[in-house]
């Protein structure tokens, strides 16, 4: 595969950056909810921990 | 035995040690699998005749519709476990459903938004599964803020899942609204009784996308679920030995 037809499946076409637009938005709210519910995870076991 | 089993199951501190086990590579698991099912839908099928490439939000936007509607379902589910018999964990898991509910279903929303500009040239019209879908959200909503708003959990918890069970005859509205109404938003491709109306090799990513992303939200339901449990159960003895 060469450069060219590389840019050009990532690019999809005309309509691209709708589809970029979605990708982006889709992996920043799903990667935030797994950080978002580790740390509060993390958080509340050592809040246990200090309790006893 | 099975009774037994059950029983086990259901005291948050199983359910707690399995899933603290299992949840990690569970998620891990289905990341990787749904990352496959996007990169396969997004640059190894064909354009649309129609739509060109646009139509390739459907890897993300069907997932998340599909699964904004389960989950109400599965709350639901859960929601009249606890009222009939009276399982904390059914509760727990209940609770920990409606936020990721809402993630879901605000997805849904945008991504299809998003799809709508190319599309139909606008992001926004009122027609009956937009509405109907926008009405769920505000239900996630609702029954986050009303959870959050008492200070006794476990009326909050009796209120919660009476709403729920009212809440889930906005479901069928959804899934039937593009039949009831004449609707901009097209009629469902897949169904259980005919021939999808998509060619296999859109559709086998669009399956595979389906399945991967379920299992990726249902292993956030049970991050989120631990993370309840963390919070409610945290003046009980087991919880010390974690």
């Amino acid at each position: 595969m060469n450069q060219d037809s590389l840019t050009n499946m990532l690019r999809m076409g005309d309509h691209g950056v709708y589809v970029w637009i979605v990708i982006i938005v889709l992996f920043v709210i799903l990667g935030s909810t797994i950080i978002l519910l580790n740390r509060k995870i993390r958080q509340a076991k050592q809040e246990i921990n200090e309790e006893t | 035995m099975i009774k037994k089993f059950f029983h086990q199951f259901a005291s948050p501190k199983s359910y707690f040690a399995i899933a603290n086990k299992f949840v990690k590579p569970f998620l891990a698991l289905f990341f990787l699998l749904y990352i496959g099912a996007l990169v396969w839908g997004l640059f190894f099928t064909p354009s649309d005749v129609v739509q060109g490439d646009s139509y390739r939000i459907i890897y993300m936007h069907v997932p998340a519709s599909f699964m904004a509607q389960i989950l109400f379902v599965v709350m639901a589910i859960t929601s009249a476990i606890f009222l009939i018999w009276k399982l904390k964990l059914a509760a727990y898991v209940s609770k920990s459903i409606a936020p990721i509910g809402a993630i879901v279903t605000f997805f849904a929303l945008f991504s299809g938004s998003i799809w709508g500009i190319p599309t139909w040239g606008t992001w926004w019209q009122w027609d009956a599964r937009i509405t109907s879908t926008l009405i769920l959200f505000i239900m996630y909503l609702g029954l986050i803020s009303l959870h959050a708003s008492f200070e006794n959990k476990d009326k909050a918890d009796k209120f919660f899942s009476v709403l729920v069970l009212i809440g889930v005859v906005n479901i069928p509205i959804i899934k039937k609204s593009v039949d009831w109404w004449s609707t901009l938003h097209q009629s469902a491709s897949i169904t259980l009784t005919s021939k999808p109306a998509i060619d296999p090799v859109m559709l086998y990513p669009l399956i595979f996308s389906i399945i991967s992303f379920i299992g990726l939200i249902f292993g956030l339901v049970i991050l989120s679920s631990q993370n309840e449990i963390l919070k409610r159960e945290k003046y009980k003895s087991w919880i010390k030995n974690i």
